[in-house]
């Protein structure tokens, strides 16, 4: 429990604390797919209307803070214990205060590293196929596109000397589109942070922590920087 | 001796006691030889002592004559402090006037003999210094005894009280002759003593005790300004050393200057070398054990240090040219500088590197077919040579051997020959080891051979790659032991204990339990042939195949299950099967896998025309299935054999091409090849020189594949050894910076093979995606439980 984000969801949500249970009971029950067979779950076609309800787009990354918030077990699925604990923290008991909430949402994760890193990192397992390890190559691209570009509230990772996002797939996709580990999935959203402070690399060493990957990509950046400077030399 | 019995003077009248005094101190300095009798040395003496006791009070003595009625000396010979029983009164005990007229006696026989002095120069000054201050001195000691009682008191009371220039009589004769003729004369008394040194420094013979007397003088008048009764070295040192290390500094800049330019620097490094040593000769001939240190320092300066640039251009020469006994005196002269060596080492490590790279190219110059032992032999050769010359010329320091084994490492695992990876040293000392303890190996001693042994450790731990080395060895020692090849047990079981030695248990427990399954397995065939003794019929007897069974422990050695199929002869199936029975006998629940690979016999050939002795074939389990079946033929076809003992065509060509070779068997079409449709007949014309014919012969295709499989376990085996550590460390510390953990890799598995960071680093995540380790904020790993 973490007492800075529960005042943070106390401020930032405009009906206060003291959502009310029975109201959210009743918000969760009105979405459930078949009350009969899974009482304390929402399932695909109930998440999807229930994600239009609160005006969040599937295609964007707010749609992954709402699975963050309210704990989906996969994409697509809400448990009644989830729901009911993650929108009591957030103090929002009616669709009403749903929508705004989400809004907010939408809002700050571009701009709040913490939250970023939270949703980014629940989207890991969120997104793992069942039964595996590690994430395809196709799913997560798709992932790292979405979080970082701005376009669809991730942050902007491409700049204007290097386009990160482009070159980082790119270089997957030479490598054989390997599927993607738990440990290299949430390093590569440190390595963005890093970049961001300093494109020249100046925080890397050779036998620092990053996973390997990281390591030949960092190879591979300046092998490309050099060819295209040379490149531009030339003309 | 004058017969006049001195008067002694009217104790209370100074002038009167004082020519008495002067009369006899005179006597005593200027004509001590002449003799003192008793009776006038106990006047003066007890006129002294007469003085300083007299009742009569002068100035300021009268208040203690009015308190006291003068009897201190009362007090005195009561032992009672007076000190402290004066404590209201100022003292004064008589004695102050005496003590003044005599330091002016002294300075105007001081000024007398300095006034002489200046007729005298040189040697004769020296003579001169030496003749009044040992008649001076001698005087000092009488007078200082005449003077008894004015020292224990009045001196006494006066140092006691903390007055400044009161000494005893003694030490002011000391300190007159310091001041008053010390001071004037010591710079031109040096000279001559700086001029004789000079002398002898140029091989002139000169009188030493001369400057031995000028140094115990200097040395004599160095008085504690604080307690007289104590000397320092301070007079000497400011006024003796100071000048000489002076002088010294002077005579060996010029002189080394000279020296190399008209010499060669072998020639100066003798010089210096007996400079050094005539220097620290000379403080033991005739200068104060005080100087040793400063004069040592100063020669070493100017003639080590000022020319040690000169010294180290010269090392690369002497290197080159393998003099070993100048390089052993540069070491003396440069061992005794600060920091004087490292260039040495640095330059020695480069030329050793040098000298291991160039042998090394030698034998890689004829390509790439050379013996091993040619290799081997490159590399120790260096090794010695250089080893040696750090033992004889560098004293065997160890920042030497260092730099040595540096250059050694650098050699062994980077030179031509391990350009593909430095692997292939490793390979080749496992290999010239193997030709080593095979039989028929040259070295026929047994100390030869345990020599060679130990040179080969001496190779073996240089080698980065130990690992490589470990699969290679126990690859061959297989060979060895299940071909009973081993040239001896002995030799085997040192070898071992070598590597075991020097890697530790884990890296000899599979060569160690290889070796334990042949003794054990020699155990087994002794109760075998008992257990048949017992069941065999005579039937069974007669065609009863004389057979050893060696029992290897899977998971020990580096063998493999046959890479063909073989349906083997049905006499050695039966012979097989009747071991087995007997194994699960007495093994239950074990499984026997058959390397028939590796299995070999003999076999008579009794068909053959025109042999008085039947021939032997000394051949392989699967040359045996092939021969055999021409017990029932004349002529096979080759698909016939194929079909019959089931092996693959890249074991069955080879093989039938041996027995063409040797004219076994014939072919048909004369002239083709092994491959279906041809075939083949017995030869009954066979003939050889020896009546034991030797078919087993390795196939060239196969030693190739052996060698590039074993590479292959290598990185496998490598791995392991990474993730074993890794998950090691982990547990044991549960969490980790990752830096840190990859250092810590390194130092676990150095030992074995130099680990690559970006190796470690791919295993980590291995580990991580297993789910043994995971990663924490901050670079740190955590162990799972």
């Amino acid at each position: 429990w973490n007492l800075e984000e529960a005042i943070d969801a106390y401020f930032q949500s405009p009906s206060g604390a003291g959502a009310s249970t029975s109201a959210l009971n009743k918000v969760f029950d009105s979405y459930r797919d078949s009350p009969a067979d899974n009482p304390d779950g929402i399932g695909i076609e109930g998440a999807m209307k229930y994600y239009g309800d609160i005006e969040v787009g599937l295609d964007e990354v707010a749609c992954l803070g709402i699975a963050e918030l309210l704990k989906s077990p996969s994409m697509g699925e809400f448990t009644r214990e989830g729901f009911l604990n993650g929108w009591r923290a957030a103090g929002c008991d009616s669709v009403g205060k749903m929508i705004t909430h989400a809004a907010d949402i939408r809002e700050r994760i571009p701009i709040q590293p913490d939250l970023f890193r939270r949703v980014y990192r629940f989207t890991f397992p969120l997104c793992r196929m069942q039964g595996q390890r590690n994430l395809q190559f196709e799913i997560a691209a798709e992932q790292w596109r979405l979080f970082f570009t701005p376009q669809n509230g991730g942050v902007q990772w491409n700049t204007a000397t290097t386009p990160w996002l482009d070159w980082w797939i790119e270089f997957l996709e030479e490598r054989g589109k390997r599927p993607v580990n738990k440990d290299l999935w949430e390093q590569v959203e440190v390595f963005m942070r890093k970049t961001q402070d300093d494109e020249a690399f100046g925080w890397w060493t050779a036998d620092g922590a990053w996973p390997g990957a990281l390591d030949d990509f960092v190879e591979w950046v300046q092998k490309k920087r050099g060819k295209n400077s040379e490149a531009m030399d030339v003309e | 001796m004058p017969a006049i019995i001195p008067q002694t003077p009217y104790k209370d009248d100074l002038d009167e006691t004082w020519t008495f005094l002067e009369k006899g101190i005179d006597s005593v300095m200027l004509k001590l030889e002449e003799g003192v009798d008793m009776k006038t040395y106990m006047a003066l003496y007890t006129a002294v002592h007469n003085f300083c006791t007299s009742q009569k009070a002068i100035g300021s003595s009268q208040n203690i004559k009015a308190h006291h009625g003068g009897r201190l000396p009362y007090l005195q010979r009561y032992n009672i402090p007076w000190k402290s029983s004066l404590t209201t009164f100022a003292a004064h005990l008589l004695g102050e006037e005496l003590y003044k007229l005599l330091g002016e006696y002294l300075s105007r026989h001081l000024d007398a003999v300095y006034r002489e002095s200046e007729g005298h120069a040189e040697e004769a000054l020296l003579g001169f210094y030496i003749r009044e201050w040992l008649r001076y001195t001698t005087a000092a000691k009488y007078i200082n005894h005449l003077f008894r009682y004015l020292n224990r008191h009045w001196v006494k009371r006066e140092i006691d009280e903390g007055k400044k220039n009161v000494y005893d009589v003694y030490t002011l004769h000391l300190v007159k002759w310091k001041d008053d003729f010390f001071m004037k004369v010591h710079e031109k008394v040096m000279e001559a003593v700086l001029n004789l040194v000079e002398k002898q420094r140029n091989g002139e013979t000169i009188e030493q005790s001369q400057i031995k007397s000028i140094v115990d003088s200097f040395v004599s008048l160095g008085l504690d300004e604080s307690d007289s009764s104590k000397s320092t070295l301070e007079v000497y040192r400011f006024y003796f050393e100071k000048p000489f290390i002076a002088a010294t500094r002077v005579y060996y800049e010029n002189e080394s200057r000279q020296f190399v330019a008209e010499n060669s620097v072998v020639e100066y490094m003798k010089k210096a070398e007996a400079r050094l040593d005539e220097e620290k000769a000379r403080v033991g001939l005739y200068l104060h054990q005080d100087i040793s240190k400063h004069l040592t320092d100063t020669c070493l300066d100017v003639l080590v240090t000022a020319h040690s640039e000169l010294l180290r251009d010269e090392f690369q020469v002497l290197l080159d040219n393998e003099r070993q006994e100048d390089l052993a005196r540069m070491y003396r002269l440069l061992s005794r500088i600060k920091d004087g060596l490292d260039p040495l080492r640095t330059k020695f490590e480069a030329h050793v590197r040098k000298a291991g790279l160039a042998a090394v190219e030698k034998v890689a110059a004829d390509g790439d077919t050379f013996e091993p032992k040619l290799y081997v032999d490159a590399l120790l050769q260096v090794h010695t040579r250089y080893q040696s010359l750090v033992s004889e010329a560098f004293n065997g320091e160890s920042e030497f051997v260092r730099s040595l084994d540096n250059a050694c490492r650098e050699f062994v695992n980077r030179n031509k020959i391990c350009k593909s990876g430095s692997t292939k040293t490793p390979e080749l000392l496992a290999r010239y080891t193997d030709s080593l303890l095979k039989k028929g190996s040259k070295a026929a001693e047994e100390s030869e051979l345990e020599e060679m042994l130990v040179q080969i450790m001496t190779v073996f731990k240089y080698i980065e790659d130990k690992d490589v080395f470990q699969k290679f060895y126990s690859k061959m020692l297989a060979k060895r032991l299940v071909h009973v090849s081993s040239v001896s047990d002995d030799a085997e079981t040192s070898m071992i204990s070598k590597l075991k030695e020097a890697c530790g248990f884990e890296y000899t427990n599979k060569l160690q339990r290889m070796f334990q399954d042949i003794q054990i397995s020699k155990d087994l065939n002794a109760s075998y042939r008992d257990w048949q003794e017992k069941i065999l019929d005579d039937d069974d007897r007669r065609k009863l195949v004389d057979s050893h069974f060696q029992i290897l422990g899977t998971g020990f050695w580096p063998l493999n299950a046959p890479s063909t199929d073989f349906l083997a002869p049905p006499e050695i199936v039966k012979t097989a099967e009747r071991f087995q029975s007997f194994y699960f006998d007495k093994h239950n629940g074990r499984k026997l896998t058959w390397l028939w690979q590796l299995c070999k016999g003999e076999i008579k050939a009794s068909y053959i025309k025109n042999a008085k002795v039947p021939y032997t074939f000394q051949v392989s389990t699967f040359q045996m299935g092939i021969l055999l079946l021409f017990n029932e033929h004349d002529t096979l076809s080759y698909e016939d054999i194929q079909k019959a003992t089931s092996l693959a065509p890249e074991i069955l060509d080879p093989n039938l091409s041996i027995f063409l070779k040797a004219k076994v068997l014939t072919i048909n079409p004369e002239g083709s090849k092994p491959e279906p449709g041809a075939s083949f007949s017995l030869n009954y014309n066979f003939r050889n020189k020896k009546i034991k014919v030797n078919l087993n012969i390795q196939i060239k295709s196969e030693q190739k594949v052996e060698s590039d499989d074993t590479h292959k376990t290598i990185e496998e085996d490598r791995k392991l050894l990474l993730q074993s550590a890794i998950v090691r460390i982990m547990k044991s510390r549960k969490k980790m910076k990752h830096v840190q953990l990859v250092q810590e890799v390194i130092q676990q598995v150095k030992s074995r093979f130099p680990p690559k960071v970006p190796d470690i680093k791919k295993n980590i995540e291995a580990l991580m995606e297993k789910d043994y380790i995971e990663r924490l904020d901050g670079d740190e790993i955590a162990y799972i439980a």
